[in-house]
């Protein structure tokens, strides 16, 4: 199963406690609590499936909509 | 202002200041790939990256592969990560069969931290990837080291950096640990690995409770740590690697910090509510995991004491490490994370799900690997536990021993004074009646409460014990006031630290005689007393007992002994020991009369008991000892009146036991008592009936609690905590009550035994040492009178069991004590020294003066046929290095010692310091001091004259110091350009990178044959060798019977061994025209390493004359690229700029590149010439040499050379050093062409190593504190 937008968003939703539906694009995930264990769990849930994508871009990228622009890239 | 250290790089290089030759700060991995790799196109990788990463700076040097079992592999790394390497990075791979490659990559942490080893190894794994499919590698997209440093500057400068600090400082809080011991940062660790497999369930309990696996793995470190220690709050250490929202992101680099996490533990938390409290904690913190843990220790004053910031560390690596080399999977193991202080807890997510890797790992001064096992063990448990009933309690409840209700409780004065008839006092001078004594404490109260004395404040009585002293405590306490005792006949030391600490209002030290009298009653929680006990940093703390503990004590006790108005006590024990306050108050509560004692002496306190018809005797349990003896033996007798002997103070002997049992028989209640200061007096008491010696039950109203072993007091007698000491107050009177520090246990008729003190308790390699054990068994030894047995530990960490003993005569010997031992107890704890005395020390308060006797200065006297002197510097030889194993002619530096340890010796044998340099083995030392040692004699230095040329030669290389800075150079070249196999005679074969043609063989240079085995010697010198004998001991301060071993015998015993000899020498030994040849001895052999390379010259001569084709090629000194930093000169360079002050240094000398030296060495010997060569480079002008460091940048002013040597204020042994290195002559004169860009380059060498900040920067100087 590939990952999609819906599906990513929905990963990293679950990590902040909100619903997808409250994961606004330009929110900074950092400043909402997601930390480099977090983040670590979602790199390899999509490393999994197939999307290469490093700690370190996710790191550099405070917001999904960056995110998506860079998991739609990989 | 620009700066060229990362906060966290000038943390670990202070911290490596503090030991330099430690290779703590080694960290290492390796990744273990599944499938096979080009390790040409692999290495041709590392290089791309190494070149990229501006932190490391500079060349890969040589990347060796091997051909190696997985084990093999394992054990070259750990041996690897153990040493010191002059390059900051190393590399290597492993062919562990066909499929299976590891690679493995060092790197000192001052370089890159975790998560900058991280970025590197993704890194090579791309490149090697676009390099073996023939694609185009991608451009690296590291960032700066300068965007990192400007980021940090800035954070420095903002209002943050106040917020963060005001943030912590008021968060600090005295952190425990899982090891009462000392010991200081090691230079390795014990590693304990654990895996847990199911890590479903982890993720999915942490899912169930909104938190993260990792929140789950602190919370559980926390209850341990907190079940361990009965601590209510535990701090936690946690590394956060400062990356997130930091340009340091894609930046291989150091910038790693370390924050202490507070977790609160209640007994009734589970793991849910634990994690919570956890995840809350990170939470608040993570706005300001900025703030430096150096910066906050030194806020928080933890410099220098053996406070930490934090107690376990527990670093969850969350690192994106899934490694692919093309497409290969790699898994990666870490070797090493850096120095470990205490425990770290290292946890490392494999990225293919196989579950959780957790390396426990401990500072092997604080944890046996046996204890570092049950950690482990102990904390998977608890965490598999804790996820079984996440809601279920944490901390195990203690088993619980609880004393009967108390009897009424009545305040002591009242009790007193209630008393209207009888004797209170008797004594030599006359006896007091109850009505007087009252009478008197009320007038002493009267004159207290006029000089303003009242609740709460504190009265030191400073008298001698007699009626007097009794009167004015009473008065003291009829001020409603506290008695401060201090003894009159104390060290002034101590009296002096006693009375800054609690600084009484009034010091009585004699009483006027008054007619008023007053009296105020105290509430029960003011104090009653402050009685000092003897703290483990050797400064006294003040006990602070309350009215309320001291009542109860009371009450409890009187019942517990069934003392009456009947009773005569002797009172016996000084007034500033507790046991005092047992003997006064409980006699003079119940109306009996207490009985003064006179003198010490067996014969005489048991006349005086029988005088004043005593019936109770309360007697320090060393004491007593002596007095079970003396009734056992007949010499004395118990008069029939005494009815109650009362114990206490330290653990009771089991052989004294059965003794007195013999000896009095039952008519006499024999109580075993147990009580620390800071529980009143007395906790527990036992009966003493059989051979049994328990220490018993708790007295009414105390609650003994077991706590992993620990016994734990609480109720109404435990002490108000210490005087003016918050911390340690809070660190010893827990959530639980007051954590003793004693080991019990609890038998199963509810009786506590005592088996040891925490902090007595002693490892000697693994095994847990009880003293009293050893004692019990040394006094089982029919001679034996008293015995004390302690540990030491020695200034370099080693340790040992030394036993105290009293003796009758004949006096056995030390072997048949140790034989009676070994048949009793296991070998590890026979004490390694027994020493015979006349008595035991004690302390002011009768017990065992252990302190005492663990600083006292033993060595062994089993050395036979040596002299006087040579026993007492092998005494301080082994003391001061720990080791009963040395000879008078082991070398001291060989052996262990350092130059901190060089000054001990120094010191204590009484010499110069230099003179342990020069005379490095305790024979040459004495013979030195006894004014012999043959020194060097030019005429005598002559060649057996069966060392003649071989006839047969082997295609054999064999190279000397292949370690050393010209070594290491020669090596490379000779595997360059010659085919020979090339076998390298090293002390330690490990150290060298072996292949195909390249052998190590384990070799001393300084002993006879090399210490070749008899087979490698018989093979060495029957198919002789072409030999290039570079090593050599280069020191300016040793003699030459020092270094004649190592630098003359060698030569002799490789001439046995060669073909061909090419001996590396120095221009150091020829007079000032260097002529090309061999020179005869002369006037400018001054030093001993002169001395010792000229001698070898001449063996060479000799050899050469004989037919030898001999080489000798003299070098100037030898400078590289990358600093020597071993050289004497450099050392001095960098110690002056960091002064701002150079010495000036009227001196020329060669200087030659290492490369050039190996380079041509090489090429001149396969070219076949022979003879002397002076290979002498660039002539430098010493002189000159401050003004290309000012021109490089670093201000520095000129001084002579004494005056530098004078206002030097590093290490002696440094200093010792440069004096001797700059009296050595010049080799050579003429004209200074000089060369400075090589000074130059190795400053560039000395700011990436870090032992220089760069120019125009405040200077970073060396720590001078430890942390």
């Amino acid at each position: 199963m590939a990952v999609t937008e819906a599906s990513a968003r929905a990963d990293v939703a679950e990590l902040l406690y909100l619903e997808p539906g409250e994961l606004d694009d330009g929110l900074n995930l950092f400043d909402a609590g997601l930390d480099s264990v977090r983040m670590l769990t979602l790199v390899e849930r999509w490393r999994e499936h197939g999307v290469e994508v490093s700690f370190v871009d996710l790191a550099e990228h405070p917001t999904f909509g960056q995110w998506w622009a860079l998991l739609s890239d990989a | 202002m620009p700066r060229a250290f990362t906060a966290a790089q000038q943390g670990i290089w202070t911290a490596q200041q503090l030991d330099p030759e430690s290779p703590a700060f080694n960290t290492g991995e390796y990744a273990d790939i599944a499938g096979p790799v080009d390790t040409e196109v692999f290495i041709r990788a590392l290089r791309t990256v190494v070149g990229e990463v501006e932190a490391l700076h500079g060349e890969i040097g040589a990347v060796p592969v091997f051909d190696m079992s997985l084990q093999e592999a394992e054990s070259w790394m750990d041996a690897d990560m153990l040493r010191l390497h002059e390059r900051d990075f190393g590399h290597a791979l492993f062919r562990i069969g066909a499929d299976r490659v590891l690679w493995y990559h060092r790197v000192h942490h001052l370089v890159l931290d975790g998560y900058g080893v991280s970025l590197v190894a993704r890194r090579v794994a791309e490149v090697y990837t676009a390099l073996v499919r023939g694609e185009d590698v991608a451009p690296a997209r590291f960032g700066t080291l300068r965007a990192v440093l400007d980021e940090e500057s800035a954070y420095e400068r903002s209002e943050q950096l106040a917020v963060d600090r005001a943030f912590w400082v008021e968060r600090s809080t005295p952190a425990v640990s899982l090891s009462e011991g000392t010991g200081l940062p090691a230079r390795y660790f014990h590693r304990h690995w654990a895996h847990l497999s199911d890590v479903d369930t982890l993720r999915s309990v942490a899912k169930e409770l909104g938190v993260t696996w990792p929140e789950l793995v602190f919370a559980v470190v926390a209850a341990y740590l907190a079940g361990r220690t009965g601590a209510g709050e535990v701090v936690l250490g946690m590394p956060v690697m400062g990356r997130i929202g930091s340009a340091s992101l894609r930046v291989p680099c150091t910038v790693l910090n370390a924050v202490p996490l507070r977790v609160r533990v209640d007994p009734g938390d589970g793991l849910a509510v634990l994690a919570g409290r956890v995840a809350a904690e990170l939470r608040a913190v993570r706005p300001h995991l900025r703030y430096r843990y150096e910066l906050l220790r030194r806020d928080v004053g933890l410099l220098g004491g053996r406070r930490r910031l934090f107690g376990p560390v527990v670093n969850v690596m969350p690192f994106d490490y899934g490694l692919r080399f093309d497409g290969r999977r790699a898994t990666v193991r870490n070797l090493s994370a850096g120095p470990v202080e205490d425990l770290s807890i290292n946890v490392y997510d494999r990225a293919d799900g196989s579950g959780l890797l957790l390396a426990f790992d401990a500072n092997p001064s604080r944890y046996t690997e046996e204890e570092l096992r049950g950690h482990a063990s102990g904390v998977l448990d608890l965490l598999s536990r804790a996820l079984d009933g996440p809601e279920a309690p944490l901390l195990a409840a203690p088993e619980v021993l609880d004393g009967d209700p108390l009897p009424q409780v009545t305040p002591v004065l009242d009790l007193i004074a209630a008393h209207r008839h009888g004797v209170a006092i008797e004594s030599a001078t006359g006896d007091i009646g109850y009505p007087e004594l009252v009478s008197r404490a009320g007038q002493v109260a009267a004159g207290l409460i006029a000089s303003g004395v009242g609740r709460g404040s504190i009265v030191g009585v400073r008298m001698e014990r007699g009626v007097d002293a009794i009167v004015a405590i009473l008065g003291v306490l009829s001020a409603g006031a506290a008695y401060l005792p201090i003894d009159p006949h104390g060290p002034q030391e101590r009296t002096a630290l006693v009375l800054a600490d609690a600084s009484p209002a009034v010091v009585i030290t004699e009483l006027a005689p008054g007619a008023e009298e007053a009296f105020v009653r105290a509430e029960p929680e003011d104090p009653a007393y402050v009685i000092h006990t003897s703290g483990s940093t050797g400064i006294p703390n003040g006990v602070v007992v309350s009215h309320r503990a001291l009542d109860s004590f009371v009450a409890a006790a009187t019942e517990r002994y069934g003392i009456t108005s009947s009773d005569k006590v002797v009172q016996f024990a000084a007034l500033h020991f507790d046991a005092s306050v047992e003997e006064i108050f409980l006699t003079l509560c119940a109306g009996g009369t207490l009985v003064l004692r006179e003198g010490t002496d067996i014969p005489e306190l048991l006349g005086l008991c029988a005088e004043r018809a005593v019936t109770v005797l309360d007697l320090p349990t060393a004491y007593w000892h002596e007095l079970a003896y003396a009734l056992s033996m007949g010499t004395v007798k118990l008069p029939e009146t005494v009815r109650t002997v009362v114990l206490g103070g330290e653990a009771v002997l089991a052989e004294r036991v059965e003794r007195w049992h013999a000896a009095v028989g039952p008519s006499v209640r024999l109580i075993n008592t147990y009580g620390p200061t800071e529980a009143t007096v007395v906790a527990t008491t036992a009966d003493l009936t059989g051979p049994e010696t328990p220490i018993g039950r708790p007295l009414a109203g105390v609650r003994a609690s077991v706590v992993n072993g620990e016994l734990v007091l609480s109720g109404p007698t435990v002490a108000s905590g210490y005087l003016g000491r918050p911390e340690l107050t809070a660190a010893r009177f827990g959530r639980d009550g007051y954590r003793t520090g004693d080991l019990v246990r609890l038998d199963a008729d509810g009786q506590l035994h005592h088996v040891g003190r925490a902090d007595d308790q002693f490892k000697i390699s693994g095994h847990r040492v009880d003293p009293g054990e050893v004692e019990s068994a040394l006094c089982g030894h029919p001679a034996v009178r008293q015995a004390a047995v302690v540990g030491q530990e020695l200034p370099c960490g080693a340790r040992r069991l030394v036993a105290h003993v009293v003796a009758d005569h004949p006096r056995p010997t030390v072997g048949e004590l140790r034989a009676h031992l070994a048949a009793h107890l296991p070998a590890a704890v026979v004490p390694g020294i027994v020493v015979f005395t006349a008595s035991l020390p004690t302390t002011s308060t009768g017990k065992i003066d252990r302190a005492a006797l663990r600083l006292e200065q033993t060595g062994t006297a089993v050395d036979g046929a040596l002299t006087e002197r040579e026993r007492e510097l092998l005494a301080v030889w082994r003391e001061v290095l720990g080791r009963e194993d040395l000879s008078t002619t082991d070398d001291f530096f060989e052996s262990g010692g350092q130059s901190l340890q060089t000054i001990q010796v120094a010191n204590r044998a009484g010499v110069e310091v230099g003179l342990v340099f020069q005379y490095p083995t305790v024979a040459e030392l004495a013979a030195h001091l006894a004014g012999g040692g043959r020194g060097f004699v030019p005429g005598s230095v002559t060649l057996e004259p069966d060392v003649l040329p071989g006839t047969e030669r082997a295609d054999r290389v064999l190279l000397t110091g292949a370690t050393g800075f010209v070594g290491r150079h020669l090596l490379a070249d000779l595997v360059a350009r010659t085919e020979s196999e090339i076998i390298c005679l090293v002390r330690d074969p490990a150290t060298i990178c072996t292949n195909d043609r390249v052998r190590a063989v384990r070799a001393d240079l300084a002993a006879p044959r090399l210490g070749l085995n008899d087979s490698l010697w018989r093979e060495f010198t029957g198919r002789r060798s072409v030999i290039y004998h570079n090593g050599a001991a280069v020191n300016a301060l040793r003699g030459y019977d020092s270094l004649r071993a190592v630098n003359v015998e060698s030569t002799r015993s490789l001439l046995r061994m060669a073909a061909e000899l090419h001996y590396v020498s120095t221009l150091a030994v020829t007079p000032p025209h260097c002529p090309e040849a061999f020179v005869a001895a002369h006037d400018g052999l001054r030093s001993g390493y002169q001395q010792s390379k000229w001698a070898s010259e001449r063996l060479a001569q000799l050899a050469a004359e004989r037919g030898f084709p001999v080489t000798v090629y003299r070098l100037g000194r030898v400078v590289g690229e990358t600093l020597n930093t071993a050289d004497p000169l450099w050392r001095l360079l960098i110690a002056g700029i960091q002064l701002g002050r150079l010495p000036r240094l009227p001196l020329t000398e060669l200087w030659i590149p290492v490369e050039q030296v190996a380079r041509t060495i090489v090429h001149l010997s396969v070219s076949g010439r022979t003879g002397v060569v002076n290979l002498d480079g660039v002539r430098v002008d010493l002189a000159a040499l401050p003004g290309w460091i000012r021109d490089y940048g670093y201000p520095v002013t000129e001084v002579p050379l004494d005056q530098w040597l004078r206002e030097f204020t590093g290490d002696e042994t440094e200093r010792a050093l440069f004096s001797a290195w700059a009296e050595l002559p010049a080799a050579g004169g003429g004209a200074a062409q000089g060369d400075r860009t090589i000074v130059h380059r190795n400053l560039d060498h000395c700011v990436r190593l870090g032992l220089l900040s760069p120019p125009g920067t405040k200077p970073v100087l060396p720590a001078t504190s430890h942390e």
